[in-house]
């Protein structure tokens, strides 16, 4: 989340500059990296530069010749289980391309009734309809299986959403309410 | 909206995988007509989800998207950005079976104020699409459109 509000991030791929150390640079060979650059900043890959780089107001990557530029994943989860708690790390963006992935991870989850189940949704950076669908969904299997189910670590552009729709109030993790 | 308005439209395939492209066309857009974070934000859901509905109804009831046998050859969804002087307006449009807008408005709730027991997602996308943006305009016949705006505010000098 940016902290200053009059900061938008702003990517401008065309102005990327790159980093030729320790790379055999040609003119052709720079102008076919800063495509891939731009390309790569399209596909979401500068928001993460963008984030990393704010506070020395850098937009520059090291490009080496041949590096793969991989857009990282969407969506995954990540399960840490502990005594009486089974925690889900909800990271990414929770739309309707990664919902069934959400889906299937969580009716298997939903069926853990001797622990807590907890997600932690720290690093998760979009949710629409289709997510908050999902989470009714844990929600009320929870609930009738009254076993424990807690949301924690909201970011507040979700918790905005949360507010919006309702299901706020549902989140506090009490099994029975 | 004038003929002096510039146009941007995207024709994407109505599968599940191409609603993030859309996102971030919006952002794109949007961002170079200085809309805060915030709003970028909020139009970023409000878009999605007109864009969810016409890939799981436009063209005969989709589980998320998934393969599809259809009438014609290539379904898709069009989004047409429009930008004007003090606006952003977009229109989400499918050529599939229409829907009863009518009845959708209908349902287009939250879950303030319910028990566990009576909530549920239904009604929940229309419901923060029109929380989320300034209007929303929906048309059914051949096919459906949504249209929806988010004005621009040009907020002065904080005291």
């Amino acid at each position: 989340m940016p902290e200053a509000a009059a900061s938008i991030p702003r990517i401008r791929p065309e102005t990327a500059t790159l980093d030729k150390s320790g790379s055999r640079s040609s003119g052709i060979q720079t102008v076919a990296a800063a495509r891939y650059v731009s390309i790569a900043c399209v596909c979401g890959y500068g928001y993460f530069i963008d984030s990393n780089n704010r506070k020395e107001n850098k937009r520059t990557i090291p490009i080496k010749w041949g590096m793969v530029m991989k857009a990282p994943d969407k969506f995954y989860l990540r399960t840490e289980n502990q005594e009486g708690r089974c925690t889900v790390y909800v990271n990414g963006e929770l739309d309707l391309e990664s919902a069934s992935q959400m889906r299937a991870a969580m009716a298997t989850l939903v069926e853990l009734t001797d622990r807590e189940l907890v997600l932690n949704l720290r690093e998760l950076r979009y949710i629409d309809s289709t997510g908050i669908g999902i989470l009714v969904s844990v929600l009320k299997a929870r609930h009738a299986k009254e076993a424990p189910f807690i949301v924690e670590a909201i970011p507040p552009n979700i918790r905005k959403l949360f507010d919006m729709t309702g299901i706020t109030p549902f989140l506090s993790g009490a099994a029975t309410s | 909206m004038n003929t002096k308005d510039e146009v941007v439209t995207i024709f994407v395939p109505a599968a599940a995988e191409y609603v993030d492209l859309v996102r971030l066309a919006l952002y794109g857009i949007a961002c170079k007509m200085g809309f805060s974070y915030e709003e970028i934000e909020d139009m970023k859901v409000a878009l999605s989800e007109a864009c969810n509905n016409a890939v799981l109804h436009a063209y005969g009831d989709l589980a998320d998207g998934a393969a599809i046998i259809a009438k014609m050859p290539e379904p898709r969804v069009e989004i047409r950005f429009i930008k004007q002087s003090d606006a952003l307006s977009i229109v989400v449009k499918d050529d599939g079976s229409s829907f009863d807008a009518a009845a959708a408005a209908r349902q287009a709730e939250s879950m303030h104020g319910k028990s566990i027991a009576d909530i549920e997602a239904g009604g929940l996308g229309l419901y923060l699409m029109q929380a989320l943006m300034d209007q929303v305009e929906v048309l059914s016949g051949e096919g459906t459109q949504v249209m929806m705006t988010k004005r621009l505010t040009r907020s002065g000098e904080w005291a």
